[in-house]
């Protein structure tokens, strides 16, 4: 295989790649101007219809589309709005992106603007990433000095603002419709859909929500063309991606894959295969919210969000967390639980009540006094609230669970008889 | 299967079977109006989707998930499924988990019996409870003094938070913390609200609950009543629960009357005085200068022989009879049936609004629910409603919110109701009349400097005026003389145009309007209290609060110069301290009869309770006297008949009869059509104009919450609920302190 | 038939029943003198109601109106008010406890519906039965006589068919 292009990582590791003048050095602002003076916003839209980009956030909607749905003839103003509230345990790369190459968010936010007829990009930062915020203000305040941004873009009647917002630490505000709530003041509760976003989005008004790396691949697809995007992936997932890979690898880090990549090469050449050549155990390719894979599933499996899919699990957003045969999924899978149970929003009954259930019978298990019975009352309980929930937080709740209950018994049933021992003997604890 | 859109209609399957609903409806009203109930917590009919409880939902053909039925609209060809396996299971998994944190505590719950959360789990729910883990407690506490939270029973379907945002305008309740640790509750832990109770009302726990009602009686032992409130104009259908002789409560629940669900805090908490261990239970008379407790029958031969006596003395012109604005239309009927048997011209009540200025304009009918929910334009000048008229401003402000209608608001004072106005234009005291005179045509500067206002304020309020097709004037009781005349014929003066208006005057007593239609104007009140002891010896007071006035020191010293008074109340009033003979009266709980409320519209009373002690109904008290004073009374005993007589002897109620009451609940009464002369009246605004006090300082103090809806009347005062929690005028209650130390221990 | 055989029949049937009566001579007696000896109950005998107590003393009866709802001879009436003391100085089990609590012995027919209907297991049937009252209003029970019930009825001389 060739040396792989480089797309949306290709200013990492250049000292002050977060400058504007570094990135002016490095084909900085290069896209937009072509998008301003010599395409019509609707050659944009055809260019990253043409490119098969899909998002990066998790769900993979493809982003041509997603754009197109924006009426074009509604009188209300139309808002971009960037999703950085990156909060799936096991994701960084949009971290990794603000951090390193700001300006190419910013470039995008404002191409996606120039696209769709909006005058004002939102990009909300999650309340964590305090300093990336910072960052990102002074990327911003960069752009306003030097023209970028602002009234009359490059000399043109093109006019747009950009604007960082903090989000207060709720992992339900990465929810596009829960995010645009929190941005407009109100508690970040997801929205009843339809309406989508698309036609009645922040303040009522056509909005596209779109997550940093999708916005940050828009400049470089902008600049060589839809297609020779489309070529660096397979044919329905195009491009390259950023993948954060975490856990017991011996290289963690983020990296930029053509999609189509097999997660074997992944482990092995990028990330330089398992720590201390233990074996691997399992891994969740796409961030906590996705079923877990079997060792022998990754390595067959080639990381598009097609084949991915064969094996009953997701690209999410890209956060691959890797363990070895050291970890136990029950544990594991429990701390996802206990998360999933704190970052319930609340709205709807069967997240509130059912991951509050869920995480009891866990605890219970994992303290002494587990029951056979409870991993069927376990299975009941997913099936009752997979699939009936308001958002699909409690979707992500009971994919780990009912995948890993599938995929590892022998951990569930260890744990139950572990527990079994602690109830009669809990000076061993 | 239809197609055509114009029908209206769109077929549905429901579990195979085709039905026939309405297009464009939410799929769980359309089941409903065909009679199959889907079970749900968060959708209310009259409040925004919500899709938080997931009880609604079902299965759609070719849609991946479930769907909820209440943010569902119903489209042609649409094959619904809500009773298979799957959709059993589904609702008993859900209220699995409704049920996971909710205390076992039903047999404690006041909402036990009345509970949708109970009753949906009685018919979907598992038998067998598999949550074995613990509870997160949490303390009931008191929100208000008529409120109280135990948020652990909470479901979260938001209905309170909804009610509070958008029928109340108020916001005062809120979610607190998140997830599984999530409750209802306030921003302070106190209610800062108009404590009206429909958060509670609505709720489907017993989440919020009504103080009144703490640990009463069960609501299957109650006998419910329909019946009309007692306390302002608008004239809401209460629903007053009673066990034996004691009225337990008064809710709105089952919305079949004009307010709907809908109750302020009097209505909903100040039905207290129906039950007051202070209200006069016997009649009552003077001998050696003490009131002694007598018989009816001694009492009213007392009464018709000393009226007799005084009017043979001194003329029929000696003797006064005062009706009031608070009893039945029935009871003001038999009073004039008293004035008429003694043959004295003296007849009148304290009104509480210049009616016979208003109505000399407005012809036909007054504006009605339906016309202020259809209205393009709200226009109120001089008033508040949302102080004084709750129902009025919970009505006026849905199609605003819904961008329906715009509300222009023109008063002196700084009212509540400013605040959803497009303009509110602020007047000097007293220049309502100016106002008038600018948006008639007159000179704008002239209007403008005497009404306290800018000149464009008053050009765009008459162009946004004469801009309406569906216009409704609510007149205040701020404006009087030519003022109010011209409010209440506010479509003739404006500009010449296709425009249908309609007026309604902000009165505030439940029968003002009655009282005027059965009473009339025959003789000023003012005339009458001024000429007591002088010219007039003898006075029958019904209902009527003589001393409640700055001037009452001086009524004091009259009533002590007359020969002979009897007055008839419920509670022992300083006037009833000077008579001669008090007569008990009862309840609008304890009788039958009708109120006319604020839009003109006829509702019934019913008896809900047997009457305390041994009062009697206002119409059979007067009309015993009318008969011992000889006259020719056809009623005996038959409130119907009473009222039969009353309709025939006035034309704009006979066409409200009881029988249209029955099922039609409110039926508005047909005044003749009047016709305003123009130029008078805009002759009259300009005098009015010249005459306003141009140096009167704007009122610049804002109206605050409960300012005026907190006061207290008479009956409010014997109400204790309302009279301990208002006292000072504002809602307060135990310290925290206090609360700390009651937390009970909560059996889980 | 002869008159012979209707004569030995007839002596054979008398001297059969005869026979039986002599028989049951030495065997115990089946009739009680009551008043004077105690009637031998069963366990499950459904006598005059009683309102329990729990461990420290404070009634359970939390006035849910169950008993009075199912009762079908409309024999209970119930008033619930509220305790607003902490829980150390209650009557009740909880906030809510019964004010008045009346059972009209003239109305109930003893079917022990409110005893199977009461989630608290305040109300329970003892086995006294002795109720008869010259008067309506000596048919009607208190709560306090109800209360003192329990102690009263373990006073009685009642025995317990086993």
């Amino acid at each position: 295989m060739a040396e792989p292009v480089r797309v949306v990582s290709k200013r990492f590791g250049i000292p002050d790649s977060h400058t504007l003048g570094v990135y002016l050095e490095h084909d900085g602002y290069v896209a937009l101007e072509k998008a301003l003076k010599s395409m019509q916003p609707a050659d944009v839209i055809e260019e990253v219809k043409k490119s098969a980009l899909r998002g990066r956030g998790g769900a993979g909607f493809p982003t041509g589309m997603k754009w197109s749905f924006v009426p074009k003839d509604s009188p209300k103003p139309k808002y971009i709005v960037c999703n950085a509230d990156e909060s799936e345990p096991g994701t960084f790369k949009d971290r990794a992106l603000m951090e390193n190459d700001p300006h190419s968010l910013i470039e995008g936010c404002l191409i996606a603007a120039y696209a769709l007829g909006s005058h004002t990009c939102y990009i909300y930062i999650r309340g964590e990433y305090g300093w990336v915020q910072d960052g990102m203000d002074a990327a911003i305040r960069e752009a306003y000095e030097k023209g970028y941004c602002g009234k009359n873009i490059l000399g043109t009647d093109f006019s747009c603002d950009v604007y960082t917002h903090p989000g207060a630490g709720a992992y339900i505000c990465g929810e596009e419709t829960a995010l645009l709530n929190s941005l407009e003041g109100k508690r970040g509760h997801p929205r009843i859909k339809p309406p989508f976003p698309a036609v009645e989005g922040l303040y009522g008004c056509p909005t596209v929500v779109n997550n940093v790396e999708t916005l940050a691949t828009v400049p470089w697809i902008v600049q060589h063309g839809g297609d020779a995007f489309r070529q660096l992936g397979t044919e329905k997932s195009g491009g390259t991606r950023l993948v954060s890979v975490c856990g017991h690898v011996n290289k963690p880090g983020v990296y930029e894959i053509p999609l189509g990549y097999p997660m074997k090469d992944l482990l092995e050449k990028e990330c330089g295969g398992i720590r201390n050549g233990n074996k691997l155990k399992a891994v969740i390719p796409g961030g906590s919210s996705v079923p877990i894979i079997t060792a022998e599933e990754a390595y067959s499996v080639k990381l598009d969000f097609e084949s991915i899919g064969e094996v009953g699990s997701m690209l999410g957003s890209g956060g691959v967390i890797v363990m070895d045969e050291t970890a136990d999924i029950f544990e594991s899978t429990f701390r996802l639980v206990h998360f999933y149970k704190h970052e319930s929003c609340g709205w709807c009954t069967p997240c509130r009540d059912g991951s509050d259930w869920m995480e009891q019978l866990f605890d219970r298990i994992a303290i002494g006094g587990g029951r056979q019975e409870d991993l069927a009352l376990i299975t009941s309980l997913g099936k009752n609230i997979e699939g009936k929930s308001h958002c699909a937080l409690a979707d992500a709740l009971v994919w780990p669970i009912t995948s890993s209950m599938k995929k590892f018994p022998e951990d569930y049933q260890r744990a139950i008889e572990r527990s079994r021992k602690l109830l009669h003997e809990p000076a061993a604890v | 299967m239809s197609t055509d859109t114009t029908t209206q209609t769109c077929t549905i399957t429901v579990d195979g079977v085709p039905v026939v609903v309405p297009a464009g409806a939410l799929l769980i009203e359309a089941l409903k109006m065909q009679g199959i109930d889907i079970p749900n917590f968060c959708y209310y009919h009259n409040l925004p989707a919500q899709a938080s409880c997931r009880m609604c939902l079902v299965r759609i053909e070719k849609m991946p998930r479930l769907q909820p039925s209440c943010t569902t609209v119903v489209r042609d060809g649409m094959a619904v499924e809500i009773n298979t396996p799957e959709i059993l299971d589904m609702r008993r998994g859900m209220l699995e988990f409704m049920l996971a944190n909710h205390p076992l505590d039903c047999p404690v719950c006041d909402r036990g019996g009345e509970c949708e959360l109970q009753d949906n789990a009685f018919k979907f729910g598992r038998v067998d409870a598999r949550f074995t883990e613990e509870k997160h407690p949490a303390p009931d506490v008191d929100i208000s003094p008529f409120i109280y939270n135990d948020a652990q029973r909470c479901v979260f379907c938001y209905r309170c938070i909804r009610v509070c945002d958008i029928w109340m305008d108020v916001g005062a309740l809120a979610k607190l913390n998140r997830g599984a640790h999530e409750t209802i509750g306030t921003f302070d832990g106190w209610l800062d609200c108009e404590h009206c109770g429909n958060c509670v009302d609505v709720c489907p726990t017993g989440t919020l609950l009504h103080t009144s009602y703490k640990f009463g009686p069960r609501p299957w032992t109650l006998d419910e009543t329909e019946t009309t409130c007692s306390y302002c104009a608008d004239g809401c259908r209460v629903r007053l629960g009673s066990r034996g002789d004691t009225v337990h409560r008064s809710i709105a629940r089952d919305g079949t009357g004009i307010n709907e669900e809908f109750l302020c805090v009097k209505g909903r908490y100040g039905f207290g005085y129906i039950n007051s261990g202070e209200r006069v239970t016997q009649p009552l008379v003077r001998k050696n200068g003490e009131l002694h407790p007598a018989t009816w029958d001694d009492a009213l031969e007392h009464v018709a022989k000393r009226l007799g006596e005084v009017s043979k003395a001194k003329g029929a012109d000696a003797v006064a009879v005062l009706g009031s604005t608070r009893i039945t239309n029935e009871g003001n009927f038999a009073v004039a049936e008293v004035a008429k048997a003694i043959g004295t011209p003296n007849i009148s009540y304290e009104p509480d609004y210049d009616l016979s200025t208003f109505m000399k304009s407005v012809g036909g009918r007054l504006a009605t629910k339906a016309d202020v929910l259809s209205a393009d334009v709200i226009f109120v000048i001089g008033g508040d409603p949302k102080e004084d008229q709750p129902l009025t401003a919970h009505h006026l402000v849905q199609p605003v919110f819904k961008g329906k209608a715009a509300l222009y608001v023109a008063s002196s004072r700084l009212v509540r109701i400013r605040k959803r106005a497009s303009k509110f234009v602020h007047l000097r005291p007293g220049g309502e009349a100016a106002l008038l005179l600018g948006l008639a045509g007159g000179s704008l500067e002239v209007a403008a400097k005497a009404a306290g206002c800018a000149p464009s304020d008053i050009e765009s309020l008459r162009s946004s005026l004469e801009g309406g097709r569906k216009v409704v004037v609510m007149v205040g009781s701020d404006c009087r003389g030519a003022a109010l005349e011209a409010a209440s014929s506010l479509g003739t003066l404006l500009a010449q145009g296709d425009r249908e208006v309609t007026y309604r005057p902000l009165v505030f007593d439940n029968n003002s309007i009655g009282a005027f239609d059965v009473l009339g104007q025959g003789v000023p009140y003012a005339s009458i209290t001024g000429s007591l002891g002088d010219s007039i010896s003898a006075l029958y007071a019904v209902g009527a609060d003589l001393m409640d006035g700055e001037d009452a020191e001086a009524v004091r010293a009259r009533l002590g110069r007359l020969d002979f008074l009897v007055v008839q109340d419920l509670f022992m009033t300083d006037a009833a301290l000077l008579a001669e003979v008090v007569l008990p009266a009862s309840t609008y709980a304890e009788q039958d009869g009708t109120f006319t409320n604020i839009a003109g519209e006829v509702q019934r009373v019913h008896k809900a309770i047997d009457p305390v002690g041994s009062t009697r109904p206002d119409w059979l008290i007067a009309s015993q006297i009318a008969r011992l004073l000889g006259a020719e009374v056809k009623y005996r005993g038959s409130v119907s008949a009473v009222y039969r007589s009353l309709t025939e002897s006035n034309p704009a109620y006979a066409n409200a009869t009881y029988v249209r009451m029955m099922t039609e609940g409110a039926v508005q009464t047909e005044r003749p059509s009047a016709s305003p002369d123009r130029s008078a009246l805009v002759s009259a605004l300009t005098s009015a104009t010249a005459a306003t006090d141009t140096t009167a300082r704007h009122n610049e103090v804002p109206t605050e919450m409960g300012e005026r809806l907190f006061h207290l009347g008479t009956i409010g005062k014997y109400s204790k609920l309302l009279a301990d929690a208002f006292e000072d005028g504002k809602a307060k209650g135990r310290s925290v302190e206090e609360e700390a130390a009651l937390i009970p221990l909560k059996s889980v | 038939m002869s008159i012979l055989s209707e004569v030995v029949d007839t002596v054979r049937t008398l001297a059969g029943g005869l026979a039986h009566t002599i028989a049951r001579i030495p065997q115990p007696k089946t009739t009680i003198s009551y008043p004077e000896d105690p009637v031998p109950l069963s366990a499950r005998f459904r006598g005059e109601h009683f309102l329990d107590t729990d461990e420290t003393g404070r009634e359970r009866c939390v006035a849910c109106f169950l008993c009075s709802a199912i009762c079908p001879a409309e024999a209970i009436y119930i008033e619930g008010a509220d305790d607003p003391r902490a829980y150390p100085d209650r009557v009740g089990v909880d906030a809510r406890f019964a004010s008045v609590y009346r059972i009209d012995y003239g109305r109930c027919i003893l079917c022990g519906f409110c005893v199977e209907a009461c989630p608290k297991d305040a109300i329970k049937h003892g086995h006294d039965f002795e109720m008869a009252s010259y008067t309506r209003e000596g048919l009607i029970r208190e709560k306090d006589a109800l209360l003192a019930n329990r102690d009263r009825q373990r006073g009685l001389h009642i025995t317990i068919r086993t």
